[in-house]
């Protein structure tokens, strides 16, 4: 009874003292400026359509590139390095340290800036082009390592039952390993799907067109032509408009598979 | 010499055939590192013939199983199926194996395939039979096991016995010459071990070549041509289930026959 007491009281304090500090955020809160420094309503109208069809769009469309390809190069680098050849693991294991310990903006410029000045390197569709093969570079080192641990996750019995029944090494990863890996990497695979998406705000600093310009690149230019802060909000909105529909379709997936067992 | 061959005197249950053995297993040593598991192991199986191997844990009865199908490597000494030798390093492994049905102690069913996927993959695959055909001689092992209606549940909807008879179905399918078991009740439920017997019975009536390693005694008693002992990396005895499990000539086997019963 004491204890249940005491509880009560420490959850009373901790709601009193959340209300006070929010009445006090209210009461000394310069509000005004707030509404017309982050919800200016002529400067978001401004941004309309093209934040969505153009800047949404290609954050989107690099995302998705980023991700296809981050996928086929990191399973090539997971079976890799799981390989019985002795060179094959030596260069997976050095490709996924170096390009998960280099912060990805430094690889992003490799490609975009350092290649191409020393190879005289025209990176296709311009900094654009040169930023998405950074991010692939940098997802295929981050998925490799998921899918390896999604792999090494099934149990040695599966492949010894399909060895057993005459497969080759090589049907039985295709067609009894991966597919079970795959049920098993889905949630740490859109943790990577979710950070790639914020990761494509790194090109934004890279000069790119007008037309290929992803959101916080968006956001910024806009930010600066209207030296008002209500592009961030907007821009921010979007980036949680594209990630919460990913993470709830892949929650619904999980269930279906769950299912299936 | 293996002590237990002057048992070769006794008359055998089958007439000599001039065709060459099932399993020939010469001077099999095998070693985990610096540990002998395996110190010289001579075992001949005929066609036709059920041979049981029983013996205390960790005597290397499931590392023997698993030389003869080379699932793991021997160290030394040469396992010859139908008289191919599957430790040859030029070997087609996979189609001898093909050749060899294995059922394990914890079922290893595939568990993202349905009964009857898991009944048609390796036929698919290896045998590379059309589907019709496949599904065919899928459905028949299926109804010989008495699972016919369960063809599209997935695994983990089948009780223990259910799948450990979906797993010999699965070997079956592969249309094998001759069937490994490695202790395929031990994980079952006490009320499940009868049906799976039951099944391994009847194939052992219709002349399937059987080895069993198994803590069934009244299973080697009934269906055994011949029983081996093992302990300690060797065979101890063996002979017909008659003598070597009801008058054994060895103290280990005595000892260990008091303890299983
Ligand atoms: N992969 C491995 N690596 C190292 N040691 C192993 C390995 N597999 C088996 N052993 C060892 O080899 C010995 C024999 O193992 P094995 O599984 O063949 O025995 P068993 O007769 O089948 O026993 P059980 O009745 O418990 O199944 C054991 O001491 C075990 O610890
Ligand atoms: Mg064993």
């Amino acid at each position: 009874m004491r204890r249940r007491q005491r509880q009560r009281l420490v959850r009373g304090l901790l709601y009193a003292s959340f209300l006070a500090a929010v009445a006090v955020l209210v009461l000394i809160g310069d509000w005004e400026t707030v509404a017309s420094e982050f919800f200016d309503l002529d400067t978001a109208r401004g941004m309309f359509p093209e934040v969505v069809t153009l800047a949404a769009r290609n954050t989107v469309i690099y995302t998705a590139l980023a991700f296809a390809f981050g996928l086929m190069f990191g399973l090539l680098l997971a079976l890799m390095k799981l390989s019985p050849i002795a060179p094959y693991r030596w260069l997976a294991t050095i490709y996924i340290e170096t390009f998960r310990g280099l912060p990805a903006l430094l690889t992003i410029m490799l490609f975009a800036f350092g290649i191409p000045i020393a190879f005289q390197w025209q990176p296709p569709f311009g900094f654009a082009g040169a930023g998405v093969i950074g991010l692939i570079v940098v997802a295929a080192a981050y998925i490799a390592e998921t899918l390896r641990a999604g792999i090494e996750a099934v149990p040695k019995g599966q492949v010894e039952a399909a060895r057993s029944l005459g497969m080759s090494p090589a049907w039985a990863m295709v067609s009894v390993v991966l597919p079970q890996a795959v049920r098993i990497v889905i949630p740490p695979l859109t943790n990577e799907l979710v950070l790639l998406i914020k990761d494509t705000s790194l090109l934004a600093l890279l000069a790119v067109t007008a037309t290929t310009r992803e959101l916080t690149n968006f956001a910024r230019v806009e930010l600066f032509d209207a030296a008002n802060a209500t592009p961030l909000v907007i821009a921010g909105a979007l980036y949680v408009a594209i990630t919460i529909p990913l993470t709830q379709l892949v929650a619904v997936l999980e269930r279906r598979n769950a299912r299936s067992r | 010499m293996i002590p237990g061959d002057d048992d070769m005197d006794e008359p055998d249950r089958r007439p000599a055939t001039a065709g060459v053995h099932a399993i020939e297993v010469e001077g099999l040593q095998k070693s985990f590192g610096p540990t002998p598991v395996l110190t010289g192991i001579d075992i001949v199986v005929d066609p036709g013939e059920v041979v049981c191997v029983v013996g205390p844990s960790g005597s290397g009865k499931s590392t023997l199983l698993r030389c003869v199908n080379r699932l793991e490597e021997p160290t030394a000494g040469r396992i010859l199926i139908e008289g191919a030798d599957i430790t040859d390093p030029d070997a087609d492994v996979d189609a001898l194996r093909s050749r060899i049905g294995m059922v394990f102690q914890q079922f290893n069913l595939f568990p993202h395939l349905s009964v009857l996927d898991n009944l048609m993959l390796a036929q698919r695959r290896v045998r590379r039979r059309r589907k019709a055909e496949a599904e065919r001689i899928a459905r028949a092992n299926l109804d010989k096991v008495g699972l016919a209606e369960r063809a599209g549940a997935y695994p983990a909807h089948l009780s223990g016995g259910q799948q450990q008879r979906v797993a010999i179905a699965r070997a079956l399918s592969m249309d094998p010459d001759m069937m490994l078991f490695d202790e395929p009740t031990s994980a079952l439920d006490p009320e499940l071990v009868g049906e799976v017997l039951e099944v391994m019975r009847r194939l052992a009536d219709e002349g399937m070549t059987m080895m069993v390693v198994t803590h069934e005694m009244g299973f080697a008693r009934e269906v055994a041509d011949r029983v081996v002992f093992m302990d300690g990396g060797v065979v101890v005895e063996e002979g017909p289930p008659g003598r070597v499990l009801v008058e054994p000539r060895h103290e280990r086997t005595r000892r260990f026959l008091q303890l299983v019963r």
